[in-house]
């Protein structure tokens, strides 16, 4: 903004403060 | 010909990682933000600890992954590494996973919107006397100030409904003497700390104490680098005593932002106010536009810059970035009411984030306290809880059904949130229309137009107003 099978990195970037 | 050496992620100083348990995943914590990780991400993250090469850590993703795609690994690395999370130079610290505290036993499900910033005016008592001060003008009701207990309750609650992180501020929040108690207290929570302070107040000994207490970050402001003129602006001469707040958390370990709020008066000298953080051994400078709430609004006219000095402002942060390269990140928070955009405030009304104000009053924003018929729920009397969830108050903008035309109709209401309440009413004496910002307003005109001057000279913040001001 049994292994695990391996599925892409994601993130969501949020700002907060008072200048968000 | 020499090659690159190999990535060798670690934290940057400032930044954590946490598991948070409400939301069922894990995020990176840092100064002014949060940043939400999917299961991978997290996982990459957790083999980041400031001693192994960048293939290492793909190598031992493949011990918990089947069909690990390095590639990925490298690109998330390297994204992390521009927004200055991660360091790949070997001095980044062990990305280690701490667990934020639970919701309470029988708290049931956990409802969303989920906020993640609280912004706790802890109180309004500052020394400083800034014309730009973005306060309620009417401070003196504002003069009860929740106890520690009751502080220490908020925080409880808060983490409980979602917040990961916490802006300690006020006024000046330095002087609660129980503000090392409240920094503890949150840290145990899993809270990333985030203290907004004058500096002016700071004892000797006591950076120590906040940074021992497990403060993540200081902001710091600057209202000058003329004495003369900062002094000008707050109402006392405090330049030196902010420089020296500033080596004493840095030598504390503390990282440390400046900010800098930009208005008329000091535009010109925007390019020396970076200068001056890097001289400080900041690791972010924030130079912002002055926004028009409180003390801000009400001196509005002795402080809004005009078009050229904005653009002016948007060329000296460009110099400033190419002259100092990476040793700072230069955060340029831009002029509200230039450009005809709208700004999507506080991201969304009681959508991320909420304040508490020294009485416990709970806002959506720090300014909706001036709204008329909003009547704030109160954190002690209420919950912090009902509150957010339930209060006419935090329900009376939130999503998009409460919008008019032009906003109704507009492909950008889901991602401007309709900008700002406060601004609306301020220009236009209805909360409820589109921001006048917005070039489609039929008010845009209030915006463009010179600001009345209202008094002959700023009036500066006090709790009290004199006679015929």
């Amino acid at each position: 903004a049994a292994r695990p099978v391996w599925s892409a990195p994601a993130v969501e970037c949020h700002r907060t403060g008072a200048e968000v | 010909m020499s090659t690159a050496p190999a990535p060798v992620p670690g934290l940057r100083a400032g930044v954590r990682l946490v598991h948070d348990p409400v939301r069922g995943r894990s995020a990176l914590l840092h100064p002014e933000g949060v940043l939400l990780l999917n299961a991978t991400a997290a996982a990459v993250l957790r083999h980041c600890d400031g001693r192994r090469e960048a293939r290492a850590v793909t190598a031992g993703l493949a011990e918990e992954y089947a069909g690990v795609d390095g590639a990925q690994v490298d690109a998330l690395l390297a994204d992390l590494a521009e927004r200055r999370l991660l360091a790949l130079d070997g001095t980044g610290a062990p990305a280690v996973p701490a667990a934020a505290a639970a919701p309470p036993a029988g708290a049931g499900t956990v409802r969303t919107p989920a906020p993640l910033g609280l912004i706790a005016e802890l109180t309004y008592r500052c020394p400083l006397q800034c014309t730009y001060c973005a306060n309620p003008v009417e401070l003196a009701r504002y003069r009860a100030e929740l106890d520690t207990a009751q502080w220490l309750r908020v925080l409880d609650q808060a983490r409980a409904l979602g917040v990961l992180q916490l802006h300690l501020t006020g006024g000046e929040p330095l002087l609660r003497p129980d503000l090392a108690q409240l920094v503890a207290h949150a840290r145990t929570l899993g809270l990333y700390t985030n203290l907004v302070t004058s500096g002016v107040p700071l004892a000797a000994g006591r950076a120590g104490e906040l940074a021992e207490a497990g403060l993540d970050h200081v902001q710091l402001s600057l209202q000058d680098t003329d004495p003369n003129r900062a002094a000008a602006v707050a109402g006392l001469a405090a330049h030196d005593r902010k420089l020296a707040a500033a080596r004493q958390f840095t030598a504390a370990g503390l990282p440390l932002t400046v900010n800098a709020v930009l208005h008329r008066g000091n535009l010109p000298r925007l390019g020396a106010l970076a200068d001056q953080a890097v001289a400080l051994g900041a690791d972010r400078v924030e130079l912002a536009h002055v926004q028009y709430y409180g003390w801000a609004w009400r001196n509005r006219a002795h402080l809004a810059p005009d078009t050229e000095q904005v653009r002016q402002a948007e060329r000296d942060v460009a110099a400033a970035r190419r002259r100092h390269g990476g040793r700072i990140e230069i955060v340029h928070v831009a002029a509200d009411l230039h450009g005809g955009t709208v700004k999507p405030c506080m991201n969304g009304w009681g959508r991320e984030q909420l304040a508490v104000a020294p009485n416990g009053d709970v806002l959506p924003c720090l300014a909706a306290a001036g709204l008329p018929g909003l009547t704030p729920p109160n954190a002690v009397t209420d919950g912090l809880a009902a509150s957010w969830h339930d209060s006419p108050a935090f329900n009376r903008f939130r999503g998009t059904d409460w919008m008019s035309e032009p906003c109704r109709s507009c492909a950008l209401r889901e991602l401007d949130h309709g900008g700002c309440r406060c601004q609306a009413y301020q220009f236009t004496g209805d909360p409820a229309v589109t921001d006048p910002a917005c070039r489609l307003s039929p008010h845009h005109h209030l915006v463009t137009a010179p600001a009345p001057a209202g008094s002959a000279a700023p009036v500066p913040r006090r709790f009290h107003r004199t006679p015929g001001e």
